[in-house]
């Protein structure tokens, strides 16, 4: 076949077929054939590929699942909680009340509320029964659904069949509920492709559940995990891994930006955030001014995705609050001192979920967390900030772990 | 919708199982005709209309060129269609091309000429260059009198529109294809196994080897200047492998998507980097578009009739027009330029060097190797973003400074290796015969497996085919 196929000066057709086509029984036989080979090859690549989701989140998840033993508390949520929960300082100050804990810091950059839910329940199954409490923050962020990021990694690992599920059936939910539906802007490579129009003749949740649903079947056919069994076969961590076991998941911006600097990218994007942020310094105030008066407050628009509208969806919290205390863990929603809000949300919470809700984000109450000394950019702290923010936050946690 | 995507496996699947479920051989036409259409305007419907336009004026050309008989109404008939496809192609491919040379010498005579004002805001139909040349042979061949006119406008159509090979070749003839359209087709007489055979190779060439290729030399050929030395070579390196790989593995895939609904497309690749000098190189490369220029053109033109001087003339007007086939751009014309000094040589060579003389067994030898090299160099130009750009990366590329840090991995090297490697092996037939000989279940149990691994290796997302845009 393959001398046919490459033979120099040959033309197509290869080679006549050798005989009468195989039957229906025989055609099924093959298939059947080629369907075990095919699983028999992807089971072994599956057995030896690492964790996937992209470089950060690998890594996190990588150390997490080598190092679960040694945590007894977990921190999830975006950056905000990354670049704000010093985990070694959070154990000493409950250490100091005579509380034992060993937490891992797992904020991740960017994560909607369907990724959060896959990680809670990663970290669940992983610590199996170890784990005593986990801190989720609420942020709401917005699926991802850019068609330049449809398919990279980080968007494929966490849908396995329950939070794809999950998914759907909240696309749907919120599609439906949600004045003129989830807003999706038309991809300007595809506005004429008859495909697409056809496509945006459809509520949007039809968009949002096919991509899902393409999601899961490549996250379940391994599609574009080279790298991870490569790494899985010759026993190579992640590149971050090994420091996530000594800083515990917790990085400041400062240094990563010092990092990015002597690799050679003096000028990089975080660094050049510190300057926007201080060079913008007033605009933002004057936008911080809002959540003193405000209910709902939007900010950090230059994160957000735009493809469709931002929104806080209470089943996602239910999940995860249901999850939580079903193995007997402890489930804390924190607010960071961030620059948005969603109060009859956060409300909605406490009363619905029943779920404690430490929240942060009320400049009055807490003014240092939105200082420039303390603050890095519009939404994350400084190293110094992180260390506060975490002393504060841990004694916010005893007072309402002893009913104050 | 690009063949490596999962849009395009289910549309193919249901075409597939609607057409070999359609009892005769019109419906059949019909259903591969309208799917024809669909494919066409998954990637923008606006276009279709200028498909339509072409079909229906060759169509009719081609009738009335049959029917005419004196030697005056028929020149005015492929004149006919000469202008009204090339004039789309010159309007969509060339005109802002045009229009900034114009301008461009305008400014140096010292008028200023408004550029902004001049410019369309069109964009290129996909396959504009494959299908007008498609239609062309047709009306050419009916004008020389070398096939009849096709009666059937419903054959017609589908040979203009035929979804395996609309959007980038290959270019097929209508005297290959129109005599398949009236043989009816039956399922035992498709090769499926080495269809799918063809696909897999086309889709592993794609979607493995050229997309993963292609953020390295998309963030090189961007700036070259921003790159060292070492990794602007790695970059063209890529570039030669990923230009293959991207275009003979679209070809595959039309080949076996065709074959698998009964149809034969014409071989488009032969193993071109094996190439001995640079006219065995379009023996082997774009086979389909080398072969249609030197029908159509440079026959046409007088060939090598007339002696060595005019036969270089003719061949460098030839690849003067491949060049620009290409795209409207400096580059292109360079990219032709380049190729036309290669004609030159090559033909001034063999007429110099006595034949059997040592000198020419040595260059014989070492073909090869030149052809490639000749070619990394002529990749500069042809895929350069802008002169300025091309002039950079040429510096960078000899040793002449200029450059920046390193920034590609030295390791993609070993792709390179590999690459060669894999063609060597294939090209010499140093395999194990037992490959060429399985069961179809030992067959199936690889191509199972190999489908497995080939999903891990993917590039996690699609890229479009470089000849897209051409």
């Amino acid at each position: 076949m393959t001398e046919t196929l490459h033979r120099p000066e040959e033309t197509w057709p290869l080679e006549p077929p050798r005989g009468p086509h195989p039957g229906p029984g025989g055609a099924a036989a093959r298939l059947a054939v080629a369907l075990a080979a095919f699983l028999a090859v992807h089971l072994v690549l599956r057995a030896v590929a690492s964790p996937g989701g992209g470089g950060m989140v690998g890594s996190k998840r990588e150390h997490f699942a080598l190092a679960a033993e040694r945590y007894d508390t977990v921190f999830l949520g975006s950056s905000h909680v990354y670049r704000s929960f010093v985990p070694a300082e959070f154990d000493r100050v409950l250490a100091e009340h005579g509380v034992a804990s060993s937490s891992y810091n797992f904020g991740i950059q960017l994560p909607n509320q369907a990724e959060l839910h896959y990680l809670l329940r990663e970290t669940l199954a992983a610590a199996n029964g170890r784990l005593r409490r986990v801190f989720v923050q609420y942020q709401a962020l917005t699926p991802q659904v850019d068609p330049e990021q449809a398919f990279i990694p980080r968007n494929v690992y966490w849908h396995d069949l329950e939070d794809t599920a999950l998914s759907i059936e909240r696309s749907w939910a919120i599609d439906s509920s949600a004045p003129g539906g989830i807003r999706l802007a038309p991809d300007p490579k595809r506005r004429h492709a008859i495909l697409a129009i056809l496509e945006r003749m459809l509520p949007s949740r039809f968009y949002l559940a096919r991509q899902h649903f393409q999601h899961l079947v490549k996250r379940e056919a391994m599609v574009a995990r080279a790298k991870d069994v490569a790494r899985g076969l010759l026993g190579r961590p992640h590149g971050m891994t090994g420091m996530w076991g000594r800083t515990r998941g917790y990085l400041s911006l400062e240094d990563a930006g010092r990092s990015l600097a002597e690799e050679g990218n003096e000028r990089n994007s975080i660094l050049r955030r510190r300057e926007a942020f201080l060079a913008g310094h007033d605009d933002w105030l004057a936008h911080i001014g809002r959540l003193r008066t405000e209910d709902v407050v939007w900010g950090d628009q230059e994160w957000m995705n735009a493809e469709v509208e931002r929104f806080s969806d209470l089943e996602f919290y239910r999940r995860m609050v249901e999850d939580a205390r079903q193995v007997g863990v402890e489930i804390v929603v924190v607010v960071m001192p961030s620059n948005s809000c969603d109060r009859p949300f956060e409300a909605r919470m406490e009363t619905e979920l029943g779920v404690p809700v430490l929240r942060f984000d009320r400049p009055d109450d807490y003014p240092q967390f939105y200082d420039p000394e303390l603050r890095f950019d519009s939404g994350h702290l400084t190293a110094a900030g992180a260390v506060e923010f975490t002393r504060v936050f841990a004694k916010e946690y005893l007072s309402l772990s002893r009913g104050g | 919708m690009i063949f490596t995507e999962s849009r395009f496996l289910i549309f193919f699947a249901v075409a597939f199982c609607v057409y070999w479920v359609l009892p005769r051989n019109r419906p059949r036409k019909i259903c591969l005709l309208a799917l024809s259409y669909v494919f066409y305007a998954s990637w923008d419907w606006r276009f279709l209309w200028l498909i339509l336009i072409s079909t229906g004026v060759d169509y009719v050309a081609g009738l009335w060129l049959e029917r005419a008989a004196e030697s005056g109404p028929r020149k005015r008939l492929v004149a006919l269609s000469l202008v009204v496809n090339l004039g789309f192609l010159w309007w969509f491919k060339y005109y802002n091309f045009f229009v900034d040379a114009g301008v461009g010498l305008l400014d140096l005579l010292g008028w200023e000429g408004d550029r902004e004002r001049l410019h369309l805001n069109i964009i290129l139909p996909v396959g504009i260059s494959f299908y007008t040349f498609q239609t062309l042979s047709y009306t050419i061949d009916v004008y020389r009198r070398k096939m009849r006119a096709v009666s059937s406008f419903l054959d017609f159509a589908l040979f203009v529109t035929f979804f395996p090979q609309l959007v980038a070749g290959p270019i097929v003839r209508a005297t290959h294809f129109i005599p398949q359209l009236a043989a009816k087709k039956l399922f035992r007489d498709v090769n499926v196994r080495a269809c799918l055979t063809l696909f897999f190779f086309g889709f592993f060439k794609k979607a493995v080897v050229s997309d993963n290729i292609a953020p390295i030399t998309d963030q090189v050929f961007a700036d070259p200047g921003l790159h060292d030395t070492l990794s602007n070579w790695i970059a063209v390196l890529m570039w030669h492998v990923q230009e293959y790989c991207d275009f003979s593995g679209y070809s595959d895939m039309a080949i076996a998507t065709a074959g698998l609904l009964g149809y034969e497309l014409p071989l488009n690749f032969n193993f071109p980097y094996f190439a001995r000098n640079i006219s065995d190189f379009w023996r082997r490369w774009h086979i389909t578009l080398s072969t249609w220029f030197r029908d159509y053109l440079y026959v046409t033109i007088g060939g090598s009739k007339g002696g060595v001087y005019r036969g270089i003339m003719t061949g460098c007007v030839t690849m003067l027009l491949v060049g620009v086939w290409h795209g409207a751009g400096w580059q292109h014309a360079g990219f032709g330029l380049l190729m036309c000094g290669a004609i030159i040589v090559a033909r001034l060579w063999s007429e110099w060097v006595p034949k059997g003389s040592r000198l020419r067994r040595t260059a014989t030898l070492l073909g090869p190797l030149l052809i490639n090299y000749f070619l990394f160099i002529n990749w500069i130009v042809f895929r350069a973003e802008s002169w300025d750009k091309c002039m950079d990366q040429f510096r960078i590329f000899f040793f002449l400074g200029g450059a920046g840090p390193q920034s590609v991995d030295p390791r993609w090297i070993l792709l390179f290796v590999a690459f060669a490697a894999v063609q060597i092996v294939l090209f010499y037939r140093l395999y194990p015969k037992a490959i060429t000989r399985l069961n179809d279940y030992a067959w199936a149990a690889v191509i199972g497996g190999a489908t497995a691994l080939v999903l891990v290796l993917m590039a996690t997302d699609y890229q479009p085919f470089v000849y897209f845009h051409f």
